[in-house]
Order: C-alpha cells, then sequence, then structure tokens
C-alpha cells in the first residue's frame, strides 16, 4: 500500500524507509493498544459485543441460515440493509473531501482525515454484512478472479465487489500515506496523493450508484426498478455520512484535547441542510408516483406505507423514520444550530437513526413484499441478526475508533518520528 | 495519551495487555466454536471443486463417487447420480392449460418427492394460484386455498421456473454458478454456488429456492435416481431451483410434474421438433407466457381452451 | 493547472476505452439473447427412426353385473345381453330415475342425452354411435370424439389427459388415460376434490416469526 516515495530533500537526521516504516507501524500498534480507562472501557464493551456477533455468525453458518428470520420470500433481510446503509456512510465521507480539496476550504484540510477513516471503517462493515449474508462463505474464493470465476460486466454485484474493494485501497492509500509523511515530519508529495484524492471523490459517487444498481436493475421487483433510486441513495448518503462525521466530531471535541474548528461542523451542516431536503423531496415525488398511479405496482409501496390485507409490519419503520427525516430537518434549518451544541448532536442523531431506518427496514425488505407471485410473507429480524449486525457495527466503531486515536496524535504533530527518536535517545 | 513512566509503570501495563490479550483470544476461541463442527463436515476436494463447466469428465467421475459416498454417509442411501449432458436439436417447452388445472397441488407434490426436496420446510418447486376468474393480475392469486377444488369462481395457474431465454437470474449471478443450458434449462452448479441470493431477489417468479438448512429426507423417501444438475441432494446454504427434472427429461422421459398431472393440463416436448406436441399447442392454441413486459422470454406457456 | 498538451490524446484514448468497454459489455450481456429469440433455425438432428407405442390405458371392457337369475342367493356375473335380448327397449326412457332392477341409483348428468344415444339398444354388449354403427366399449372414445369434437383434438395432439413415460417416443413408450378413466361417461363432470399439499412454508414462518394472521 503505502509504498515509501522517493524523496525530495532528505534531512541527514531523518533515516530511510526501510527503517521509519517499520517503526511507523509499530508505532500505530502501541498507540492502537493504548488510552485512557474510558477508551480501554469502550474497546473492551465493544470487543465484548463483536464477539458475540461472531458467535451468532459462526452457529448460522453451522446450523444454516435458516437460524435468521429471512424466507425465500424474504431472501434479504437485516444484513443487507445494514450493508447498503453502510455504502452510503462510506460514500458520505467523501463530503469532507469535497470541500477541502475541490474547494481548497482550510478548516477541512485538518479533518478530512476523519471523513477518510470512517470510509475506510465503513467499507470493512459493508464487506462484512456482505459476507455474513453469504450461505457458503467457504466459497467466497469463487469470486476471485483468475482462480474463480468473476462475472464481470453482466453482474453488478461484481461491479460492487470491485469499487467497493477500490474505494477501501484508495482511502487506505491516502490515509496511510498522509499520516506516514507526517510522521516523518514531511510535507506529502500532491504528485502521490492528490489524484488520488480526486479518483476517490468520483470513485464514492460511483460506490453508491453502483449498490443502488443493485437493487434498480431488477425488473422483478418494481418497488426498486425506479430511476430514482440511485440519486436517493446519494443523497440520503450526503445526510448520514456529514451527519456520523458531525457526531465524530463532536465526541473528539469533547472526549480528547483536540481542537475541532466550528468551520468544519458548519459546511457540513450547510452540505446536510441542502441534502436533507433534496432527500424529502425524492421522497416525496417516489410516494406521488407510487399512489398516484395505482395499480398493483406499487403494492408493495402500499404495504410499506399503509400495510396491505391487514399485514403492516413495516408501517411503523417508515413513518418513524419520516418522522425522524423531518425532525432533523426542523432542527437543522435554524440558523443558530451550529451553536448549540446539544441541539446539533441531536438533529444528527436523528437524521443519522431516519436514514438507517430508510435504507434497510424501508427499502431492502418492502422489496420482497409482496413477492414476486404477489404473496405476502412478513420479516422482522430475530435475535441471530440482530447480535450479528451488533457484532459488525462494535468491530466497525472499533476500526473507526483505533484509526481515529492513531491518526490524531499523528496528524496534529503530538507523535512524529522526531519526537520518537528524541524518547528514545 | 499520558506518557507512562519507564520504571515499573511499562511492565504493569504490559502485564495487563497481556491478560487482556490472553482473555481476548480465549473469548475468540469460545465464539467461534460452533464453527469446528461444521469444519469437520467439509472435505478439501469439495472445497476445491471447480466449476461444472471445468471439470474434466474422469474429475467429474471422481466428484460424483465422493458425492454417492456423502449420500450414503449423511443419510445412509443409495444414490446413482448422472450427468447427462443436453441433446444437440433440443430445446425443452412447457405449456399449461389454465382451463382444465383443477388446482389439486398434485404436481407440486410429487416435485416434493422427485426432487429430495426438505420433508420439514415442504419445499417444492412448484406454486400454484388460485386466482378469481376475470382477473389474470396474480395480485389476486392465493396460495394457500382450501378445498373442495376447483372453485366454479377460480381458475388456478401453477407457477414454475419458467426456464427464460433471458434469464435475469443467470445475469446478476457474481460468480456464475448459474447459467443457460444448451437445452434451454436454467441450471445451479450446487457446488458453486456462494449462496449470495441475488438470483433469488432477481427472479419475477419466485422460481429459485435457498438451502435454508441441510435438507431433511428420511433414507427410504430418498429419489436415488439423481441428476448432478438436478435432484440430487443439496447442500446447505446454495440455491436451487426447478430444473423441468433434467435427470429425466434429458432420459427422454416427461417431468414429475406432468406425470402427477390427472388433468393433463401439463404439455412438455422439444420446442425444436416442429411435430411435438409443444409445438402443436403454441400453433393451434393462444398462448400467452408470465409477465412478458419484463422481457425475460419465458419457455413456459400459459393458455386457455376456446 | 496548465493545460498539457497531453490533454488531446488523452481524451481520445478516454472515449476509446469507453466504446470498447461499452461493446464488450453489450457482447457479454445483451447479444446472447438476440441468439436465444431465434432457436427455431437449428436443424433438428433427432432420430425419428424409431417410433415407441403409445398405450391407452382404463378404457373399459364390455361391462357385466352381478346378478341372481337362478334365484338360489347366488350372485353370478352376467352380461347386458343376458337380459336385454329378451326385452324390448324403452326408447321414450330418459331419465336413469325410471329405470329399475340393477339401474337404480344410477346417476345421468351428461346433458340432454338419454340412455340410448350412447347404449346400443340393438346390442347392448355394444355402444352405438350417432350414424347407427355400433362400437366396442374399447373404442369408448370414438364415441365421446362425436360431441366432444376440440377436447378430442386436443386430447390427440397430447394437451388433453394425463399421461405417462417418455415425451421422445424414439426412446420410450408413453401411457395415456382414456376419457372415462377422467369422466364417467354418466356424469362426465370433472370431480370436485381437495387438494394435497398445501404450502407448508407460509405456516412454518408464521410460527417462527410470530406474526399475526
Amino acid at each position: 500500500m503505502n509504498k515509501p516515495a522517493p524523496e525530495n530533500a532528505l534531512s541527514p537526521h531523518i533515516p530511510g524507509h526501510l527503517n521509519s516504516y517499520p517503526r511507523f507501524i509499530w508505532r500505530m500498534m502501541v498507540m492502537a493498544t493504548e488510552g485512557n480507562w474510558l477508551f480501554y472501557a469502550w474497546m473492551i464493551g465493544l470487543s465484548a459485543i463483536a464477539l458475540v456477533g461472531l458467535n451468532a455468525w459462526a452457529t448460522q453458518v453451522t446450523m444454516g441460515m435458516g437460524v435468521t428470520n429471512m424466507t425465500d420470500h424474504v431472501s434479504w433481510g437485516l444484513y443487507i440493509a445494514n450493508f447498503t446503509f453502510m455504502v452510503g456512510l462510506a460514500a458520505g465521507g467523501v463530503m469532507m473531501v469535497i470541500p477541502a480539496y475541490l474547494y481548497h476550504d482550510h478548516d477541512m484540510h485538518d479533518v478530512v482525515i476523519i471523513g477518510e477513516l470512517l470510509a475506510i471503517a465503513a467499507i470493512v462493515m459493508c464487506i462484512s454484512f456482505v459476507v455474513v449474508d453469504l450461505g457458503r462463505p467457504d466459497r467466497f474464493w469463487h469470486m476471485l478472479p483468475g482462480i474463480g470465476k468473476f462475472h464481470f460486466p453482466v453482474s453488478m454485484l461484481t461491479w460492487d465487489v470491485i469499487v467497493l474493494n477500490g474505494y477501501l485501497l484508495l482511502n487506505l492509500h491516502i490515509c496511510g500515506y498522509l499520516l506516514y509523511k507526517r510522521y516523518r515530519g514531511e510535507r506529502p508529495n500532491p504528485k502521490f496523493y492528490i489524484p488520488v484524492v480526486f479518483l476517490s471523490i468520483g470513485w464514492a459517487i460511483s460506490i453508491h450508484t453502483v449498490t443502488a444498481f443493485l437493487y434498480q436493475g431488477l425488473g422483478g421487483r418494481p418497488f426498486w426498478n425506479t430511476a430514482l433510486l440511485a440519486p436517493r441513495f446519494l443523497t440520503s448518503a450526503f445526510v448520514s455520512g456529514p451527519a456520523f462525521i458531525i457526531l465524530a466530531l463532536e465526541a473528539i471535541r469533547y472526549l480528547s484535547d483536540y481542537k475541532v474548528g466550528d468551520g468544519a461542523i458548519r459546511i457540513l451542516v450547510n452540505i446536510m441542510r441542502v441534502t436533507i431536503l433534496i432527500n424529502l423531496l425524492m421522497l416525496a415525488s417516489e410516494v406521488f408516483t407510487e399512489f398516484y398511479t395505482g395499480g398493483s405496482h406499487t403494492a408493495a409501496a402500499h404495504y410499506l406505507y399503509f400495510g396491505l390485507h391487514g399485514h403492516n409490519a413495516l408501517v411503523p419503520w417508515i413513518w418513524s423514520s419520516i418522522a425522524l427525516t423531518i425532525l432533523a430537518a426542523i432542527l437543522l434549518m435554524r440558523p443558530n444550530v451550529t451553536q448549540h451544541p446539544v441541539m446539533l448532536i441531536l438533529a444528527c442523531g436523528l437524521a443519522f437513526a431516519g436514514i438507517w431506518i430508510e435504507k434497510g427496514m424501508g427499502l431492502i425488505i418492502p422489496g420482497f413484499i409482496p413477492s414476486t407471485l404477489h404473496e405476502i410473507v412478513e420479516y422482522t429480524p430475530n435475535g441471530i441478526e440482530w447480535r450479528v449486525t451488533a457484532g459488525i457495527w462494535a468491530a466497525g466503531l472499533m476500526i473507526y475508533t483505533i484509526a481515529i486515536r492513531v491518526a490524531m496524535p499523528i496528524f496534529s504533530g503530538e507523535v512524529s518520528l522526531e519526537k520518537d527518536a528524541e524518547k528514545h535517545a | 495519551m499520558t506518557e507512562e513512566n519507564k520504571s515499573s509503570g511499562i511492565s504493569r501495563r504490559t502485564v495487563v495487555k497481556g491478560i487482556g490479550a490472553t482473555l481476548g483470544a480465549a473469548a475468540f476461541a469460545k465464539a467461534i466454536a460452533p464453527l469446528a463442527s461444521w469444519a469437520a463436515d467439509q472435505s478439501i476436494d469439495e472445497f476445491l471443486q471447480k466449476h461444472y463447466t471445468e471439470l474434466k469428465p474422469e474429475q467429474m467421475q471422481k466428484v460424483i463417487k465422493r458425492l454417492e459416498e456423502d449420500a450414503k454417509k449423511d443419510y445412509g442411501a443409495d444414490v446413482q447420480i448422472t450427468d447427462t449432458k443436453a441433446q444437440l436439436g433440443v430445446k425443452f417447452g412447457y405449456a399449461l392449460n389454465l382451463s382444465i388445472c383443477v388446482g389439486c397441488r398434485k404436481c407440486a407434490q410429487a416435485c416434493h418427492y422427485e426432487n429430495n426436496h426438505d420433508r420439514a420446510s415442504g419445499n417444492s418447486y412448484i406454486r400454484v394460484l388460485e386466482m378469481k376468474k376475470g382477473s389474470l393480475d396474480i395480485e389476486h392469486g392465493k396460495v394457500d386455498y382450501k378445498g373442495p377444488v376447483p372453485k366454479s369462481d377460480s381458475f388456478y395457474m401453477p407457477v414454475q421456473c419458467q426456464q427464460c431465454d433471458n434469464p435475469p437470474c443467470v445475469d446478476v449471478c457474481p460468480v456464475e454458478a448459474t447459467w443457460k443450458e444448451k437445452d434451454g434449462i436454467v441450471a445451479v452448479d450446487y457446488n458453486w454456488c456462494i449462496g449470495c441470493r441475488y438470483c433469488e431477489a432477481a427472479c419475477p417468479y419466485h422460481a429459485r429456492r435457498f438451502n435454508w438448512t441441510k435438507p431433511e429426507i428420511p433414507k427410504e423417501e430418498i429419489n436415488p435416481v439423481q441428476g448432478y444438475l438436478s435432484n440430487r441432494i443439496r447442500p446447505q446454504g446454495v440455491m436451487e431451483k426447478c430444473t423441468f427434472c433434467m435427470h429425466k427429461t434429458r432420459e427422454g422421459k416427461l417431468p414429475a410434474c406432468l406425470e402427477a398431472c390427472p388433468t393433463g393440463s401439463r404439455v412438455f416436448g422439444n420446442l425444436l421438433d416442429p411435430e411435438s406436441e409443444i409445438r402443436w399447442v403454441l400453433e393451434n392454441k393462444r398462448v400467452f407466457v408470465l409477465k412478458e413486459e419484463l422481457g425475460t422470454k419465458p419457455s413456459f406457456y400459459y393458455f386457455f381452451d376456446e | 493547472m496548465k493545460a498539457s498538451p497531453l490533454i488531446a490524446p488523452a481524451t481520445i484514448v478516454a472515449v476509446a476505452i469507453v466504446f470498447a468497454s461499452g461493446w464488450w459489455i453489450y457482447q457479454r450481456s445483451f447479444a446472447s439473447f438476440q441468439e436465444a429469440s431465434a432457436p427455431a433455425n437449428i436443424e433438428v438432428t433427432l432420430d425419428k427412426s424409431i417410433r415407441h407405442e403409445v398405450t391407452i390405458q382404463g378404457t373399459p371392457a364390455t361391462p357385466t353385473v352381478l346378478a341372481d337369475l337362478s334365484k338360489s342367493g347366488r350372485q353370478t356375473e352376467v352380461a347386458c345381453t343376458t337380459c336385454h335380448t329378451t326385452r324390448s327397449p324403452q326408447t321414450d326412457q330418459k331419465l336413469p330415475e325410471d329405470l329399475d332392477e340393477f339401474h337404480q341409483g344410477l346417476k345421468k348428468q351428461h346433458g340432454s342425452l338419454s340412455c340410448l344415444s350412447c347404449h346400443n339398444a340393438d346390442n347392448y354388449d355394444t355402444l352405438r354411435l350417432a350414424d347407427g354403427s355400433a362400437v366396442s366399449f374399447e373404442n369408448t372414445m370414438q364415441l365421446c370424439a362425436q360431441c366432444h369434437g376440440p377436447q378430442f383434438r386436443d386430447y390427440t395432439n397430447g394437451s388433453h389427459g394425463g399421461m405417462n413415460g417418455y415425451w421422445d417416443l424414439s426412446r420410450g413408450p408413453r401411457t395415456r388415460n382414456a376419457c372415462n378413466v377422467c369422466h364417467d361417461p354418466h356424469a362426465p363432470a370433472y370431480p370436485q376434490l381437495i387438494p394435497v399439499f398445501p404450502p407448508k412454508d407460509i405456516e412454518l414462518i408464521k410460527q417462527k416469526q410470530g406474526h399475526p394472521h
């Protein structure tokens, strides 16, 4: 990944890459396991949840996916719902990158890495959610080009595999390169990361577009078969992504000594103010088309919003989602929201939860209800699915926590090769 | 974040970390313990098995031998698995006369036994819809109807894999575990499928089924005449679907659902043979296909008597 | 950034790549179903020299009734002609209720036909076609076909009536049901029945997930 870059001006006291790169890696590993009691408690708690999830997944692989509540009627459930949402979160991270690099916003430059690290953690979670949804995870190698059979370009899932892994690699490269350079106390060479940053901006759009294409290309599922799906995915991603980053920035602000400028938060709030409204507008447009037109193709929408033939398991979910999103929009529209951290945190939390429901229970599940033969078989996730899901969220949060825990001291210059050398001397 | 002092702090912290790591490793081992029994069931040959289209005849013989041994070991049944290839000049087609189908569901039952379906879930590749006369919209269909049938205000529409010429399930598969055979059958390599269920989401006819558990079948009920791409007992965690009873039809025999039909509403045959019964139906009846607007081009036709 | 002289060739290469990949995608995904839509041109190579038989099973034999003719209390099988040669046919009788002896309880729900529309008054061990000629019970289907032309046409073309065996008659025989296997000649409407094998999964899912309805 982080190939040592050729040096322009190597100071005599800075050692070569063969020496400094292993030290950089080692230093990160040490930092990842160090922190105050709050850090340890947080990590131990997350580990416990992750292990519970791992155990549930092991049970699922052994006993078969019949231990979940998924059926031949609703054949994708909570896992794919979360996968879809996490792709959005990963793509949403780019909303830090665009102002920083496209508009050269200085407030953003200092915290842009928070968004890029979020993308890394979110993509790892995406891949985990796909793996736990596989009936035969042991045959994962069948997908590897060369030794397996990679059905590219016909299968949209292969596109998704490429864009997700590609996005992961791009962000690993950007973050790794920038951190390593900071650690060595050098200016990053724009040649080695600026093109990648621009590529990653386009790539972020592609991951959520391709993920939407997974669903919207299926003619047999009219609920998904709409051209608005990909744009809706993107706008909702640009709500949930910034919302999560604001929450992370506030957490960093309160739980550590690092200064987080108001500028970055203000820009993110401004982005959310636009995207959350566009998201609601698109929702209204979908709802209008479904209900004004009517016909049997709208059965899934009927089921989702009002229930169908006495079945209404999803109705509370979608209305909570809409209520949460509207509430968040109202809070965000208040001009002084950035001055009230509690209100801001609340607004972001509401928006995040609203989008999570909308992309999960409100989008994936109703695609299957009624089934293609118009049978109504309902679905609610069961204990195994919730445990596995919680486990992956815990693992993702662990990755993100560690990533920030490692990146912030290096990025702020608190930890560097020079200081480490002094300490050891 | 705080810099620890070098004398006693490091060692204490190291000890605590060590204990933490040990406990963590123990908990991890405990968490993945259920996988041990699953892993014991998997063989390295199965794990490394190549895609159906890449297996040489002698490799296929080995695979079949292994599968027959597995059936003996897991189910106690002596089974014969064959891998009959598509016949040149044959493309299978199916037609169903909705005027004389009485909705007895004997086809669904025959499918269940013929294809070694899981007994616990009562799986079958066929679902029979009870439809109200006056509408062809399957939204008005009902599958859990009760007797006596046929009801005077209803007609009955069995739905199974339509063996589309433009199958969405084949397009979406990320690993080419499902494809269209030369005789028109959409087949699944049960030993290659990764179980992502994308095909199940893509199919507009609810024709695909997932093996949510390892199929349970009593030894004496197992149909020993099995096809590699057809009715052999499927492994857990993979997709399966109707193959028009490939193990029978590629030997020239009629599919099980047709033989079970008491009224003869089902017509099966070779679409490429102008003298076949199926071609007579296509030329003399006004046939239609399900969800034609999706462009899937089914090889399964429905018709009413005039 | 300054405009580089490489811009023009780079654009050409990019456009070429887009077109090439577009063509490739078209070839892999859409070209295949054009082929599939015209399969009828493929030459049929089936061997039609051998043709196995199609057997029709279930045709009725010449009927008999159990009767105690000697009044000894012992019932024996007797042919219809045993009595009917000695009695003159009652051509005016149309309803089975009017019949006596063995025929009592017989239900006839077959349009406005009378008994002698099908039974041959000249020889009750045979049936009678509309043109007056006799036909054996084994060949009942000829009789049915007189009125049920479309059904008989569908039957002869393999799209009516249950069957077993081979679709490919060059490889094996086939057995077919006669009309009377499913249709009682006196009340031919197909009887209502209780469907077998209700879909079990729906009930199981409801139990497992605890959904109402």
